[in-house]
């Protein structure tokens, strides 16, 4: 499952798209973002372009070999410890969530969708960018009527944690 | 976590202790309209064995001086800190749909653990300070208890 | 402003120029840019804006001049900045935050009372996250904390800093009562309290607290606080089979049959009683018991004590078996011979049993 969204900044002088919104990890084997991997440096790695074109946040300038060493994990859970529980189910729901929260929000992400579990309680947080100052109140709605749908389907505590920025090209890390 | 025995236990629990009155009574059903004699006693928990398991070193070292510093305050016997060997799970698997069987790909979750063993705990402290750090776990870390708990002999076993 | 921020302000703008160094292909041609006009009147006007180039030296080498596809093409010298072309100035921010206004003496627990993701703008401490490989990635700095995803990934210890734990340690030690005194060692938990129950809890996420593991009960107890006779324990012991660990004395018994925990509590308790009033009871068949099936052996049932009574008799002449019994060196070799049986063979073990072998035989050594 690739999501890949390209999003145009606000800025007007980039020609170019300037960045990239994937999973961290972008094969179909390893949905489960609690795992190391080693040998496929392919994966998540954009093609890199003669005039630096490309700008690239910390999360992705940290090719997939550096999960577990210079990048953290994305969601939090104990289902891949040893003699952990309900992976299958975590790693479905953790989709689900993800899926749903891109939709709900959709334009604002500024980063990728961490989720944190504790017991019985699903913390989402995210970086995001709001249109303008009347997306609020929006906001405000979207994040009670988000975490009110998930913690029905999920059986869970569901809190979203939403924080802003004022401007994309803030999370540029690098070019590439 | 045993939330609700735990309160109810606290609330009715004699402060003072003497050997000679202690009895084997499992500590079950707590009847609100019972006489003031049939009193819950506290057990007495010769070992108490927290493992904690996680994917990330850091956060458990950092999880290790919390509880370290809530057994001192609380007063508790922290006898030993071990840290086991950790276990890394391996997957070599075909990176290819079809054919290529010589190239493969690795996939690998490690485990890290951190053990607390606390040494001679009556009951309401065992789980006042198990509440306490268990409600505290940060996330994406596991606790497995292993109490030992001691007791007398049934009464029908005549000595 | 931040002494942070002014401090990377001027450390980005020493940057640039030492990139500026470190990326160029050819640094003859830079040096051409910065210095092309150098009379002193042009010196404050702006340098000339850039010719295209086709030659990299203009004269001749070898009647031909070296023409340079890609000398136009190269990499821009402007700064990192300059090229993602940042329009909103950082300053600006740092104003609205709300460590801006916190006083240096607030009470951090109230500021940050439970376990919540990171906050940048209600955490006062300059933190940066981040691995920095060289001076294209962010001017060579980690990252602010301002827009850092790392930071909020990270499990947060800021609510279990150390005066929040004295404050909530304070609320709840009132719940907590002190061990007894009178059990001080280990040895004085065995005689007052024999019976150990482990019985463990597993913590894991999910909307469900269950886990199968946690009905699993092991029982533990030293044979030796049982108070049973001979014949009792060693009945006891056949019946525990591999349950009973011989070097340190303890039954174990492990139960999980049960679906909840208080059964399989019961059911092991059962079973010991079980046990206990089993090998109390003795059967009449029991006397028949051979030496092969006895635990330990046993001089007084064995063949080796017929042996050495009739050797007693040839040698001592004494036919009553009483007086014989109690003699010197057949106490002697009683001993021995059990001792060889019972603990195993070891080198004085067996030098044992031969001085009293030998002294029974009234063999002497030379």
């Amino acid at each position: 499952m690739n999501t890949l969204l390209k999003v145009n900044t606000l800025c007007p002088n980039v020609l170019r798209p300037s960045i990239l919104f994937t999973n961290s990890i972008r094969t179909n084997y390893t949905f489960n973002l609690n795992t190391k991997l080693v040998k496929y440096r392919r994966a998540t790695r954009p093609k890199k372009t003669n005039d630096n074109s490309i700008s690239l946040n910390y999360e992705q300038s940290q090719f997939a070999e550096k999960i577990g060493v210079t990048k953290s994990w994305n969601s939090w859970n104990t289902s891949n410890l040893l003699e952990g529980k309900r992976q299958a189910e975590t790693s479905a729901d953790d989709l689900l969530i993800r899926k749903f929260i891109y939709g709900t929000f959709h334009g604002m992400f500024a980063s990728e969708i961490l989720i944190k579990r504790k017991f019985n309680t699903i913390n989402i947080s995210f970086l995001a960018k709001l249109p303008n100052y009347s997306y609020i109140h929006k906001t405000y709605f979207l994040v009670g009527y988000a975490e009110e749908l998930l913690s029905c389907l999920l059986k869970c505590v569901v809190k979203i944690n939403v924080q802003t920025i004022y401007h994309k090209n803030d999370l540029v890390f690098r070019t590439w | 976590m045993n939330l609700y025995r735990g309160i109810t236990s606290k609330l009715l629990l004699k402060q003072s202790f003497s050997i000679n009155q202690a009895k084997f009574f499992s500590v079950s059903r707590i009847n609100f309209n019972s006489d003031l004699k049939e009193r819950d006693l506290d057990d007495l928990y010769k070992k108490v064995v927290v493992q904690v398991r996680g994917h990330d070193n850091a956060v458990l070292e950092s999880y290790k001086n919390f509880v370290q510093q809530t057994s001192k305050e609380l007063d508790v016997n922290l006898n030993e800190i071990r840290q086991p060997d950790r276990f890394i799970e391996r997957w070599t698997i075909l990176k290819s749909r079809f054919s290529n069987r010589k190239h493969m790909r690795q996939y690998e979750m490690r485990t890290h653990f951190r053990e607390f063993e606390f040494k001679h705990l009556t009951g309401s402290t065992c789980d006042t300070l198990l509440e306490y750090i268990q409600r505290n776990l940060p996330e994406g870390v596991a606790m497995h208890v292993h109490k030992t708990k001691i007791t007398q002999l049934p009464e029908h076993f005549n000595n | 402003m931040s002494l942070v921020s002014k401090f990377s302000r001027a450390q980005s703008s020493i940057f640039t120029i030492n990139t500026c160094v470190v990326n160029t292909f050819f640094s003859s041609h830079l040096n051409t840019k910065f210095y092309s006009t150098e009379s002193a009147e042009n010196a404050d006007e702006r340098p000339a804006k850039k010719e295209r180039v086709f030659f990299r030296e203009q004269d001749e080498v070898d009647g031909f001049k070296v023409f340079d596809v890609y000398m136009n093409k190269k990499k821009d010298e402007r700064s990192f900045d300059q090229r993602v072309k940042r329009t909103y100035p950082r300053v600006q921010r740092d104003r609205f935050a709300r460590y801006n206004r916190m006083p240096i003496d607030q009470d951090w627990t109230n500021v940050w009372p439970t376990a919540s993701p990171f906050k940048q703008t209600a955490v006062p401490l300059p933190v940066r996250q981040g691995f920095v490989k060289n001076m294209i990635e962010n001017d060579g700095l980690p990252p602010e904390k301002y827009a850092n995803v790392e930071l909020i990934k990270i499990p947060n210890f800021l609510h279990l800093t150390p005066p929040h734990i004295k404050k909530q340690c304070g609320a709840i030690k009132k719940f907590c009562t002190p061990w007894p005194k009178e059990l001080k060692t280990d040895e004085d938990c065995e005689k007052n309290f024999p019976i150990e129950i482990t019985t463990s809890t597993y913590i894991y996420d999910g909307p469900s607290v269950r886990d199968d593991r946690a009905r699993v009960v092991k029982l533990q107890i030293k044979l030796s606080s049982l108070n049973l006779d001979k014949r009792s324990n060693d009945k006891l012991i056949k019946l525990a089979e591999d349950r009973y660990d011989p070097a340190t004395d303890t039954l174990t018994l492990i139960t999980d049959r049960c679906p909840y925990r208080r059964q399989n509590e019961d059911y092991a308790n059962y079973l010991l009683t079980t046990l206990y009033y089993e090998s109390k009871q003795c059967e009449d068949w029991e006397s028949e018991i051979t030496e092969d099936d006895m635990r330990t052996f046993e001089w007084e049932k064995s063949k080796s004590k017929e042996n050495i009574l009739n050797t007693i008799r040839n040698i001592e002449k004494i036919e009553d078996e009483t007086q014989a019994v109690n003699l010197k060196q057949v106490k002697t070799y009683q001993n021995n011979l059990s001792k060889i049986f019972n603990e195993g063979e070891t080198d004085t073990n067996i030098l044992q049993y031969k001085q009293s072998v030998l002294n029974l035989l009234k063999i002497k050594t030379a």
